[in-house]
């Protein structure tokens, strides 16, 4: 809501400067957004006169004129602009004022004429959209007056925030109310009455309500031999100010009255209006009609619309229709003041996407009484713009009037005190609410309260509670401190798990993104991750771009892109985390959000120490984080498992992992597939691992119990093996974990060879094993006669031809 | 010359093995002597050996050179995206206040997002949350804000409660400067039987001076929520302007002085009988936050698509 304060000043006086006027409205809720100083003009920009225009002598489409601005001599100015004539009043720049758009007057030659000045546009003045012509001023405008110093052009505009709760807010009375209550003024609140003439109204035009429940309350007046011009600078300044583009006097006086009072209005040409009927009704099935802004609309029965004897003339609460519009052919005009209810407004304007002021102060509720109140006050305002007689008399129909009246709502003093904290007796209760505009009496200790009719937001104790709080001062509230049980408080389990993962992965070097959990549905179907692996696709119905067309399946797709802009800037390394979820739908049906772990890897590392770059990542960089992680939540190293698998889509065949935990699929880790890495429009190997947390922290131990520190040495003994390159390094770890003898200890790969001497196609494995006894330090005996045991049955389990 | 005097050979031990051919009246005298003698050449071997020790140090010393100048081999170091360690901060100070944390779902019904939370059908407050609905299931939407877990939790929990709710909602925004349509709120509620918008005053004045340091202005003023009655929006003092002094250029408020940067109120009675409570027998507060502008603000940030863009010179300016 705009409001212009001359505007706001004709209903209520301030003494506060505005800054202080607007810090008391923010903090009685509402909130100024911007104070803006408008129509301060070049004080070089005058009243002029026209004292003589003249065709230029060498140029047929312009004028010379002599110009009166207010110096002992007229000044000579040549113009272009069409219909000027002698003792016009003009808005005149002299050399040197600076014009709206930024433009410096000079005294320029016009074919060989001297022009002194430029007779200005409303544009140029920047007071108006219109370029066309010169802005004539009243024939009374003080001729040389800088234009600044007439009454209405340089104002100041609040721009006003207003809750969906305060739609009495959308008026300048309202607003003026409310600086009324909360400064203490008075209200000035004049109710214009027309001069009535002619036949009654009655007999021009029947109306009719037929949906009571969508329109308790439809007035209309008539006004005949109306002239239909533009309104004068000053109305037409205060439209645009206040956010309205200015029609014609007819048009701009409903809505200077909406602007003013809140009670929006429509003006039909009722020559057009066929039998000079007006019913309000449901629209029957797909009725059509054209709106103002020229759109055809198909209507639904449940919209509510203002018909005539043809069929709708206009869609209620909304807009009129363009076949009744006020032209300015109009002669007989029929201004409809009616209330409609905010549900049948808001839901029908959402259907048909069209806003309007109208629609957006009914669906905020408008105070009923003031049908008449505005049916009044515009009657008499067209008549003064535009002329024409009002006929005798507000055509009415209220059928639903009584059930508007507000309740009585009980307010107890000591509620108030329990919900606010602080004590605000019941007389002080009560003077705040009377300058609300409520009517207070005392009922046993409490106050029976009637709210306003323009406040339908009052009907609730609480609502009262928070009228006293507001108006004696949010911060005249007490600061304490509730009274509550000595307990800490708990993060949630997984919550608190996720704080680990993400110290831990942030200690591998990795650094964490959060990214929009939009996708488009072709990036969904080509990397579904690991948690979004057995998840449908979930679209989204109303997206901003077909690019966040879906939500991902996986937060891979974040860092996918995430590695993509990184590598666009210039980045070498990408080494990113993600803890987000991803979306899908199960195979029963169910929503489903999985929260990951997501990790990607990609280029060389940076130098450590003094080298030009650091060597390649490659995937035992991103299972060395993985396992590291694993182990820093606390899994035991031996229920971590890895598996080749050819079966996760979106990873290579040759290079990808299953990880197991406890015999369970918790993740997958290996190179994303070279396809996907091409439909990403990326190259290279890009390294991704992804662990469903919710099976991760199942296998996570809430404490770990360390085992004895050993007392007696270890032993160890190497075991190479050749084998194919196909032979994978943990089968010989495995079968030696398998060997289950309990004096060793532990198993470790500590070289992998290729080369002379060892055939190609097949490798060299060697392993290092440690024996040990928790009791007594082993013999060498002992360990020989074990180690070729091992030995052997490995040799035996793999055919395996082993080195010494 | 260790050998030459003090070998078994040498001449000390010749003289110690000639004591017995001595009168037994010198014996001690010669031996103690003897003795004497030995030990004296001990200590002065022993000295020259430590003296030639130290000079060989010296020299190695002096020539063993390393620049500590060089680069560290240090792995690269990682980073808390800024997002997650403001909501970390924000928790924390509500875990200390004897909050607990709960989370709920993003893909929320109409139920929990709007309905339970008293915002009617048809009613325009339902246009201050442009939502961004789902393809398939007439009801089902992303939500809007973190207040549909207070439902979630007050209809299955019974007071007392103190719970703080962190988490990912969505608005029908495009990503510019200021907005974006994934963004971060905690949410927070506390509902007991003496609970008072005093006391949401008190509780939150102390969470967000502990953010922005102690003595930052903070001021309440109203405004309206449909889940809350009286509803209130909590500004804090401009972070940029020197104290108490708006500046009228200041990028951060635009010259007002203050941040809005919560919404708060007391549980409206509607959502509290909703839930199964009864609202004459307990009361309860609530609020949300924005943690992506908290830490705009926090940061001195201007421009929120950084935070989504995820630029490593961008993250790689904060700590792991």
């Amino acid at each position: 809501m705009r409001v212009p304060l001359s505007w706001l000043a004709e209903f209520v006086s301030w003494r506060d400067p505005v800054a202080v006027l607007a810090e008391r409205l923010v903090m009685a809720g509402l909130k100024v957004e911007a104070v803006e100083e408008v129509g301060r003009l070049d004080a070089r920009i005058r009243v002029g006169r026209l004292a003589g225009v003249e065709r230029h002598p060498d140029a047929a489409q312009l004028h010379v004129c002599r110009v009166d601005a207010g110096g002992r001599t007229p000044i000579v100015i040549v113009s272009g602009a069409p219909g000027l004539r002698a003792e016009m009043r003009v808005a005149v720049a002299l050399p040197g004022a600076r014009l709206a758009d930024g433009r410096e007057v000079a005294g320029v030659s016009l074919r060989g004429v001297e022009s002194a000045g430029v007779l200005c546009s409303e544009a140029e003045c920047g007071l108006g959209d219109d370029a066309s012509t010169v802005l004539a001023l009243a024939d009374d405008a003080p001729v040389g007056r800088p234009l600044v110093e007439l009454a209405g052009i340089a104002d100041t505009v609040l721009e006003l925030e207003v809750t969906p709760n305060r739609g009495d807010c959308l008026s300048i009375l309202g607003v003026a109310r409310e600086v009324a209550a909360v400064t203490g003024a008075r209200l000035r609140h004049p109710r214009p009455r027309p001069r009535e003439a002619g036949g009654p109204a009655a007999a021009e035009v029947r109306v009719r309500v037929e949906a009571p429940d969508l329109c308790p309350r439809y007035g209309a007046r008539v006004l005949r031999g109306v002239r239909v011009g533009p309104s004068p600078l000053g109305l037409r300044l205060r439209l645009q100010r206040a956010g309205m583009r200015p029609i014609n006097a007819v048009v701009d006086a409903t809505n200077y009255v909406m602007l003013e009072r809140g009670q929006p209005l429509h003006a039909f040409d009722l020559e057009r209006v066929a039998e000079r009927a007006v019913v309000v009704r449901r629209a029957r099935g797909a009725e059509r009609i054209v709106t103002l802004d020229g759109v055809e609309r198909v209507l639904e029965g449940g919209d509510l619309v203002i018909a005539d004897g043809r069929g709708p003339v206009a869609i209620a609460g909304i807009m009129g229709g363009q076949d009744s519009e006020v032209t300015a052919a109009t002669r007989v005009v029929l201004l409809e003041s009616a209330h409609f209810v905010p549900a049948t407004v808001r839901r029908t304007r959402r259907r048909l996407g069209l806003a309007s002021q109208a629609a957006h102060r009914f669906e905020r509720g408008v105070d009923p009484a003031l049908v008449p109140e505005a049916a009044n006050a515009a009657a008499a305002l067209i008549a003064q713009l535009a002329g024409g007689r009002v006929a005798p008399g507000l055509v009415e129909e209220a059928p639903g009037l009584a059930a508007l009246a507000p309740p009585v709502v009980r307010l107890r003093p000591r509620r108030a005190m329990a919900v606010l904290g602080v004590a605000v007796p019941r007389a002080e209760a009560a003077r705040r609410l009377r300058r609300l505009g409520a009517r207070c009496r005392p009922v046993g200790d409490a106050l029976a309260v009637t709210p306003p009719s323009f406040r339908p937001d009052l009907r609730l104790e609480e609502d009262l509670i928070e009228e006293i709080a507001r108006l004696g001062g949010y911060d005249r509230v007490p600061v304490t401190l509730p009274e509550a049980p000595v307990i800490g408080g708990v993060d949630d389990p997984a919550r608190a798990g996720l704080r680990r993962v993400r110290r831990l992965l942030a200690a591998e070097g990795l650094a964490e993104t959060v990214t929009l959990a939009f996708t488009d549905a072709p990036s969904n179907r080509a990397l579904p991750g690991f948690v979004g692996r057995a998840l449908a696709p979930v679209a989204v119905r109303n997206p901003l771009s077909s690019e966040t067309g879906e939500l991902r399946r996986s937060p891979l797709s974040g860092l996918v892109r995430v590695l993509r802009t990184n590598l666009e800037r210039g980045a070498t390394f990408v080494g990113v985390f993600e803890l987000g979820k991803g979306y899908g739908v199960d195979a029963g049906g169910a929503r489903r959000e999985p929260r990951a772990v997501a990790v990607l890897l990609h280029g060389a590392w940076p130098p450590r120490g003094v080298e030009r770059a650091g060597p390649a990542v490659d995937f035992l960089d991103l299972k060395g984080m993985i396992v590291n992680l694993l182990a820093g939540l606390g899994c035991e190293e031996v229920a971590v498992r890895w598996a080749p698998t050819a079966e996760v889509g979106f990873l290579h065949p040759g290079k990808a992992a299953v990880v197991r935990l406890g015999g369970a699929a918790v993740g997958v880790a290996g190179a994303l597939h070279p396809e996907v890495v091409q439909g990403f429009d990326l190259a290279g190997e890009v390294w991704v691992a992804e662990l469903d947390f919710a099976d991760v922290a199942h296998y996570v131990p809430r404490r770990s119990i360390p085992r004895p520190v050993p007392r007696f040495p270890a032993v160890t003994r190497d075991i190479a093996a050749i084998v194919d390159e196909a032979f994978l390094a943990d089968a010989i770890l495995e079968e030696v974990r398998a060997f289950d003898d309990p004096r060793i200890e532990s198993a470790r790969l500590f070289d992998c060879y290729r080369g002379a001497p060892v055939a190609a196609g097949r490798k060299s494995l060697a392993y290092t094993i440690a024996y040990r006894a928790p009791d007594r330090t082993l013999t060498d005996d002992e360990v020989n006669a074990l180690h070729a045991r091992l030995r052997e049955h490995l040799r035996r389990r793999f055919t395996l031809e082993l080195r010494s | 010359m260790r050998v030459r005097f003090l070998g078994r050979k040498g001449s000390l031990n010749a003289i110690l093995r000639g004591l017995g051919h001595l009168p037994p009246a010198e014996r001690p005298a010669v031996g103690a002597l003897a003795n004497d003698v030995k030990a004296a050449i001990e200590a002065g071997l022993a000295e020259a050996a430590e003296r030639l020790e130290r000079a060989r140090l010296a020299r190695r010393l002096a020539e063993e050179r390393l620049d500590v100048t060089l680069p560290g081999r240090a792995r690269p170091r990682g980073h808390v995206h800024p997002l997650r360690a403001v909501e970390d901060e924000v928790v924390d100070a509500f875990l200390a206040m004897g909050f607990r944390v709960a989370e709920g779902p993003e893909i929320e019904d109409d139920f929990h997002n709007f309905g339970a939370l008293n915002f009617p059908p048809d009613h325009p407050a339902r246009d201050m949350q442009d939502t961004l609905f789902l393809a398939d299931g007439d009801d089902l939407l992303l939500r809007t804000h973190t207040s549909p877990v207070q439902i979630r939790v007050m209809r299955t929990t019974a007071p007392p409660l103190r719970v703080v709710v962190p988490g990912t909602v969505y608005r029908r925004d495009e990503l510019d400067a200021t907005h974006s349509p994934m963004f971060h709120q905690v949410e927070g509620f506390m509902v007991d039987e003496q609970v008072s918008f005093a006391d949401l005053k008190g509780v939150l004045t102390h969470v967000l001076r502990r953010l922005f340091g102690a003595g930052t202005g903070v001021r309440f003023r109203p405004s309206f929520f449909p889940f809350t009655e009286p509803s209130a929006e909590v500004d804090v003092a401009c972070v940029r302007c020197p104290a108490g002094v708006p500046q009228p250029a200041c990028r951060v408020c635009r010259g007002a002085g203050w941040l809005e940067i919560l919404g708060a109120g007391m549980i409206h009675p509607n959502v509290l009988r909703g839930v199964g409570y009864d609202p004459e027998a307990v009361r309860g507060f609530a609020f949300g936050m924005g943690i992506d502008r908290l830490a705009q603000l926090l940061y001195g940030l201007e421009d929120l698509r950084l935070f989504f863009e995820n630029d490593l010179r961008f993250l790689g300016q904060f700590p792991s």
